[in-house]
């Protein structure tokens, strides 16, 4: 059980519960919230769970305990609270406060529109639900395994009306990379978006993914269209991924890939950009396209990027450390975590510095709840490049509330 | 004049056409120049171009060793994450099934998490019985119908037996093609490790896990981690079992303890009652006979004043030993009344604090002729500070008189009987001891000396009459005063008899309690 009271009015708690029956775990992490907020309902949950905690019976027990007025979650390999990842569990956090005020929102069948008007359409909800003009950010999650993805944010704001700050991220089942499910108030939906909309607090935010590094020669995709790449240097994109990963004469087949799209993904040079655009392939298609996570820019010079375990550690450091300046010393209320489950992947699970490295900086009373994503939406570097929030991959991305 | 006509002077045009001619040389010299020195730099550029080509091909190659390498040291990380898990999820478990002691229990702590954790999606736990078949004991994603036929085609294959009795693992990794196509026919999973779970009476039972296809190839690691849970799970069925056997042993014992105790107590009531009654017994014959017995001392007694006429000496001397028999008998069945008065508790110790000294001297005084008749000494040697116990004069005066007069008995010429006494503050009582330097008593006699009517088979008791009441009277006489009496002795070096009296503060809380 985590406990943690930020200076009245807002209070926040963290449960978490690894105990095999969901129905349960779902029971124990939140009686652990209950105890802490001691109150009958609860303004916001947020709700992180691993594949086999996705229990409609378990959100349903959540429901009883904690009345939540609102409620948004998402499906994740890993939970971030403590010295180690939880790779099993449920992990719910929950808000009251008379400063914070929330609107939340979720679609589904997003099959059916374009990621933009998802976005849009999301936006429209939260700001109906929210019911002031006091906004100061968006959190959202969607499913991000769809093709041409990255325009959740633009539609966003579209939909808002101004640029607003958004954080998020795709959660999904595991490296495996098959499906991702949402929790929005009493339901598990699939193909997804949900988000919150905050307003009332003050917010900071940083996302870094410069633990990457280019490997090998620059090559041009002089064929890409959306988050497709046809071609890199005149042959089938892939051949990039096969030069690297194949001796000739073998093609690269599906177990493979889930191995190296992960650890391995694009780095491509953008104009007056000082860091690489990082893109996961999520699919390779028959014809040697590759699928990508995020609108890809033709023309762009791109490169095999690879990380290591020291380079993502230091990483987190600077990423906290730059938050800490932010935030001027002050302690936030609460540090939203959304980490590149490929860094995981790359520092091992016998490693997972995020958190306590984080603590180290911001304190040790800090409340820190995170899971690992497979894309994170936010402003490269720091908040103040909002207005280019976009899809990244392969970062870390630190939200402060309050 | 006619007109003259100067000759015209023809414009030469030759120096133009060198001149031009020459600018022209110069000018395709110089183009020439300038396209060569233009190849010369191309070729420089093309060189450079490849130069940088190769350079970055170069790089390209070593960025194929660096992913060569990262793909190797990711799949050594990925092993020794998978390994740590497990190590983790085995840890764990152990720590969980050696604490339990419920066969049931143990199989319900492996479900499909601790499966998962150790990597793989099947498992199965058979046990082996006496009976010579499997049981299903745990089972994760193995169809029920297939693990009939796994049952039934594992316990009739005595080769497989035997390999598992060996303590031999089976596993996609080590196993021969012919062993390992059977076990995946049989299990379904093609990457499997299959453990035996080995007690101290042989086979036990089986563990198998297993993934189906697109898995990951079982490691040398998985298969160690497999072997170690095997033999944990069979500690733990061990111990479960050893515990259950131990468990219905204690239940056996503890229903034939309730049994002996219940038929103890019996014995010991019927014991009581047979006493109880004994004593009524001794108390109404005691009785019966004292009453006769007045009247014959009586008859005898007139009869020897010569009231009832003069009788000869003959019959005179009858008379006196018919007395003295009748006074002999008297005193037996006084003795006799008294012990079984003190064992039914009919008798109340009148009991008052005072000091034993006067009491003490009091029964020297009286013994001192048998003293001096035997040439013994009697010393007493009791504490002037000895604080002052509650006894029951009379009843005290028989034990030491009882106590002191047998010492007499045993003691030869020249001996000497010592009465000591100390008090034990720990135990807050006082301990009484009335020593001889006589012929002492042999081990075997030692154990029933107390017991009533019980004499020493010894010269002296051959020669001296007594009764055998006298140390059961004064061992029931101690025993009402709460205390107890016990008896040490050295075959020819004397006898000790001790008793000890609780102080006055026990003695109340004695009385109290009861």
């Amino acid at each position: 059980m985590v406990q943690y009271n930020t200076s009245m009015p807002t209070k926040i708690a963290i449960g978490f519960s690894r105990l095999n029956d969901p129905v349960a775990a779902f029971k124990n992490a939140a009686i652990q919230v209950k105890q802490q907020l001691n109150s009958v309902t609860v303004n916001v949950v947020l709700v992180f769970a691993t594949d086999a905690y996705m229990s409609e019976e378990g959100l349903e027990t959540l429901h009883r305990i904690l009345q939540p007025e609102r409620l948004i979650g998402s499906l994740t390999p890993g939970i971030l609270l403590g010295n180690k990842a939880e790779m099993r569990g449920v992990g719910i956090l929950g808000i009251m406060s008379d400063d914070w005020h929330f609107g939340a929102a979720g679609i589904d069948n997003l099959n059916l529109i374009t990621t933009r008007e998802a976005g849009y359409n999301l936006a429209k909800i939260l700001v109906t639900d929210h019911a002031s003009p006091n906004r100061n950010a968006a959190i959202c999650f969607y499913d991000g395994l769809r093709k041409n993805n990255s325009l959740i944010c633009a539609g966003m704001n579209e939909g808002f009306g101004l640029a607003l700050p958004v954080f998020g991220g795709i959660g999904l089942d595991s490296d495996h990379i098959r499906y991702t499910r949402h929790f929005y108030q009493t339901r598990i939906i699939n193909d997804a978006a949900v988000g919150l909309l905050i307003g009332g607090a003050s917010i900071t935010a940083v996302t870094s993914h410069q633990s990457l590094k280019p490997l090998g020669k620059p090559r041009i995709i002089d064929n890409a269209k959306e988050n497709i790449i046809r071609t890199i240097d005149k042959r089938p994109a892939v051949n990039l991924y096969e030069n690297y990963f194949l001796e000739k004469g073998q093609t690269l087949d599906r177990n493979k890939i889930n191995a190296i799209r992960m650890l391995y993904p694009l780095g491509i040079g953008t104009m007056n950009a000082r860091e690489y655009l990082i893109r996961n392939p999520i699919d390779f298609l028959e014809d040697g396209s590759i699928v990508c996570q995020g609108e890809i820019p033709t023309g762009s010079p791109v490169h095999l990027m690879v990380t290591d375990k020291d380079i993502c550690r230091r990483n987190i450091h600077d990423a906290a450390v730059s938050l800490h300046e932010q935030l001027l010393g002050k302690p936030p209320g609460l540090v939203l975590v959304l980490e590149s489950f490929m860094r995981h992947k790359a520092m091992g699970n016998a490693e997972t510095p995020t958190v306590s490295t984080i603590r180290d900086v911001l304190g040790s009373a800090v409340p820190i709840f995170g899971m690992y994503t497979l894309g994170e939406i936010a402003s490269p570097g720091s908040l103040k490049n909002f207005h280019a929030t976009q899809l990244l991959n392969a970062s870390l991305a630190l939200l402060a509330i309050g | 004049m006619p007109g003259i006509s100067s000759p015209v002077t023809p414009f030469d045009i030759t120096p133009l056409l060198m001149t031009t001619s020459l600018v022209l040389v110069v000018a395709v010299s110089g183009l020439a120049y300038f396209l060569i020195e233009k190849s010369e730099k191309l070729k420089d550029l093309t060189a450079s171009f490849e130069k940088i080509m190769n350079s970055f091909n170069e790089l390209d190659e070593q960025a194929k060793l660096i992913v060569k390498t990262d793909l190797e040291l990711n799949k050594a990380q990925e092993e020794l994450d998978r390994r740590l898990i497990g190590l983790n999820t085995l840890q764990t478990l152990s720590r969980t099934i050696s604490r339990t002691l419920d066969e049931q229990e143990i199989f319900h702590k492996i479900d499909k998490n601790i499966a998962s954790e150790l990597g793989f999606n099947h498992l199965l736990i058979l046990t082996y019985s006496d009976s010579a078949a499997f049981t299903a004991r745990a089972n994760i994603g193995i169809d029920p119908a297939k693990i009939e036929q796994i049952q039934s085609e594992l316990a009739h294959d005595s080769q497989f037996l035997n390999a598992l009795k060996d303590g031999m693992t089976f596993s996609s990794l080590n196993s021969s093609q012919k062993t390992k196509s059977r076990i995946i026919q049989l299990f379904e999973n093609e990457h499997f490790i299959l453990s035996p779970l080995l007690t101290q009476r042989g086979v036990g039972g089986l563990l198998f896990v297993g993934n189906r296809y697109n898995a990951p190839s079982v490691t040398a690691g998985d298969e160690e981690l497999i072997a170690i849970l095997a033999s944990q799970l069979a500690q733990a069925l061990e111990n479960s079992q050893l515990f259950e056997q131990v468990y219905r042993s204690s239940q056996t014992l503890e229903t034939k303890v309730t049994e002996r105790t219940k038929e103890l107590s019996q014995a010991l009531k019927d014991v009581e009652d047979i006493s109880k009654k004994k004593s009524e017994f001794i108390s109404a014959v005691s009785h019966e006979l004292r009453t006769p017995l007045t009247s014959i001392k009586g008859y005898a007694s007139i009869l020897m004043t010569g009231k009832v006429g003069e009788i000869p000496d003959a019959v005179k001397e009858r008379l006196g030993k018919i007395n003295t028999h009748s006074d002999n008998l008297v005193k037996l069945i006084n003795d006799l009344l008294d012990i079984s008065r003190i064992e039914s508790g009919r008798v109340e110790m009148k009991a008052t604090p005072q000091n034993v000294r006067p009491m003490l001297d009091t029964i020297a005084d009286l013994l001192t002729p048998q003293l001096n008749n035997k040439n013994v000494t009697l010393h007493i040697n009791i504490p002037a500070d000895m604080p002052e116990i509650e006894y029951d004069t009379t009843q005290m005066d028989r034990v030491f008189i009882n106590l002191v007069s047998n010492a007499i008995k045993f003691t030869p010429a020249g001996g000497s009987i010592t009465i000591s006494a100390r008090t034990n503050t720990a135990r807050a009582e006082t301990v009484f001891e009335v020593a001889d330097t006589g012929i002492g008593i042999k081990k075997e006699d030692l154990q029933r000396i107390f017991d009533e009517f019980y004499r020493v088979d010894n010269e002296i008791n051959m020669k001296v009459k007594g009764t055998g009441l006298g140390l059961a009277l004064a061992k029931n006489i101690v025993e009402a005063h709460y205390g107890h009496m016990w008896v040490t002795s050295t075959v020819g070096q004397g006898t000790t008899f001790h008793f000890t009296m609780p102080l006055q503060h026990k003695a109340k809380e004695i009385r109290q309690k009861k």
